[in-house]
């Protein structure tokens, strides 16, 4: 079903990009966890909110202030604009590259014209695309804990939390990359595909921030796909991650539906 | 036994149309010459037999069975040459065959063999191929195709940008490949190459199948043309010459299409002072011309 010398292929030609991610969004989590624990910023921010009239306290809600503290920080850095905007990259791109991108620069005539299944290397890359996001997801894991280490958090900061927040953002990242490859089963350029994809993730991310700071259209919080991915709430135990996964796991297959069977007969031109 | 049957296969995309009810079968150990203009629905035919394109319309066969869209068994026992071929750019060609080679699971037996004939260096094999020629380029997607010995290799206008040694060679191997029994399809627009190495020929034009002949058959239908320039002198009324057809004459240079035998033209010829006289490989519109007469006729 799967094509280990595709697999291995299409991680290789991303590899150096998916080493940096790891390094940096890991290097990242340990920062803002030193930051947080090595200058009492939690208290500080605190009594300087409590200065501030009262709208402007409501309008940065407790989230914001709870970022400060230790467990704060840390899911803040899985949400982190750098950390969301480099996985979105890699959900993206494979895809993108090698579905559309590959049709148009055509090495994708020449896999397909083996003797082999079209399905067996739609569903390689999709495991290839999952393995990628699981792998700059591990950094984040990787800068945490080894910011656990260094400052002995274990009681404070429960690494199971960060597991589980850890394999939300996958989720949703997987999600976005089901809607990239559903894009480019039926497109013929790369490029195309991930300006499309990305203003698709953009136009979500925007929605779920004006539904949440903005109560009167609320109500459209559960359209976007951020919506199934809280990371402070998660932290606090206040999330389902149940819930979470089911709706983005089930949207990824109803995604990968389509795009199989598109990818199975449509033309290569 | 016909290694590739098409039973009336029409492709159209949307409103455009690729090919039209297209029908011809190769047989088993032949070369079949695919001959047509640009854009006349050769590369459509070749993917339709890879199975990149599916057809709007009609049925293939290949090794005797059906295809679909599920099918990729035969696969295996083809080699295949894109019109154009585009191998991943940040691979070495060695690294490029050895990739390739592990989606089939006949190993890679004529490749030394097909380096060698090809003059295809060592450096050639280590350099990456975003940085090979585009005459470089196009023989390793020749070894490509053919260095897994398949039964049958799908060519699409394989000689485009090989230079003339290199022609030769390939011919050659050809030849070499058929007498191994292996049956060859080949696309080209051009008419001598064709003759050349094809025991039989399909003609398209504008996605339409024009004829399927043997070379014999082609070489006698196919018109002949003499350009005669006489002296300035002599040019003021253009010589009669038994068989032929005056079809265009500017200054004293006069174009002929031969149509009855040869041997009384040339006697006429010796009768007159002749300053030049060419005998030009006729093109593909002058047998499409041909062709087209006899099918109005």
């Amino acid at each position: 079903m799967t094509r280990s010398y595709y697999i291995i292929k299409s991680l290789r030609d991303h590899l150096p990009f998916l080493i940096l991610a790891f390094i940096l969004l890991g290097a990242l989590q340990t920062l803002l966890l030193t930051i947080v624990t090595t200058t009492q910023l939690f208290n500080f921010v605190r009594d300087f909110i409590q200065q501030l009239p009262q709208e402007l306290q409501q309008f940065l809600g407790e989230e914001f202030i709870a970022q400060f503290s230790v467990k704060g920080a840390a899911a803040f850095g899985y949400n982190h604009p750098l950390v969301i905007t480099f996985l979105i990259i890699v959900a993206i791109i494979f895809p993108s590259k090698h579905v559309a991108g590959e049709i148009e620069n055509g090495t994708l005539e020449l896999i397909f014209s083996m003797p082999i299944e079209r399905f067996s290397i739609t569903f390689s890359l999709w495991i290839v695309s999952v393995l990628a996001i699981f792998f700059v997801i591990s950094g984040c894991w990787l800068g945490t804990f080894m910011s656990k280490l260094i400052f002995s958090q274990a009681e404070i900061l429960p690494f199971s939390k960060i597991l589980l927040i850890g394999i939300n953002l996958a989720a949703l990242m997987v999600c976005i990359n089901a809607y990239t490859f559903l894009i480019s089963s039926y497109s013929r350029e790369g490029s195309k595909v991930a300006l499309q994809a990305a203003g698709i993730t953009l136009f979500f991310y925007f929605l779920n921030y004006i539904a949440t700071i903005w109560s009167v259209v609320g109500f459209l919080k559960p359209i976007s796909i951020f919506h199934y991915y809280q990371p402070q709430k998660l932290m606090m135990g206040e999330a389902n991650l149940g819930k979470n996964l089911i709706v983005l796991g089930l949207l990824t297959f109803f995604l990968m539906l389509p795009t199989i069977y598109k990818i199975n007969r449509r033309d290569i031109p | 036994m016909s290694i590739i049957k098409v039973e009336a296969v029409s492709k159209y995309y949307g409103p455009v149309v690729g090919v039209t009810d297209l029908s011809f079968s190769v047989e088993e150990g032949e070369i079949f010459g695919f001959l047509g203009p640009n854009g006349a629905g050769k590369t459509t035919t070749i993917r339709l037999l890879m199975q990149l394109l599916y057809p709007s319309q009609g049925r293939i066969f290949l090794f005797g069975k059906p295809i679909d869209r599920k099918d990729n068994f035969h696969r295996e026992k083809i080699g295949y040459l894109p019109g154009e071929f585009t191998p991943y750019r940040n691979m070495s060609s060695l690294q490029f065959l050895n990739y390739m080679a592990k989606y089939r699971s006949n190993p890679p037996q004529l490749r030394e063999q097909l380096l060698k004939r090809f003059d295809y260096t060592e450096q050639n094999l280590h350099q990456k191929i975003k940085n090979l020629s585009h005459g470089n380029r196009q023989k390793l997607g020749i070894i490509y195709a053919m260095e897994h010995s398949p039964e049958l290799i799908i060519l699409d206008e394989p000689t485009l940008g090989l230079d003339p040694l290199m022609q030769e060679a390939f011919y050659e191997i050809l030849r070499e490949l058929h007498e191994s029994g292996k049956t060859i399809f080949l696309s080209s627009h051009n008419l001598p190459e064709v003759e050349k190495i094809c025991h039989r020929v399909g003609i398209i034009r504008e996605g339409n199948i024009v004829t399927v002949e043997t070379i014999e058959n082609l070489k006698k239908k196919r018109p002949r043309r003499l350009i005669l320039t006489l002296p300035v002198q002599n040019s003021s009324k253009p010589p009669i010459l038994p068989g032929t057809q005056l079809i265009e004459q500017a200054g004293n240079k006069f174009t002929y299409l031969i149509d009855g035998d040869i041997r009384s033209v040339l006697q006429e010829l010796a009768q007159i002072s002749i300053e030049d006289i060419l005998f030009p490989e006729p093109d593909l519109e002058d047998i499409f011309l041909t062709y087209y007469q006899k099918n109005n006729s």
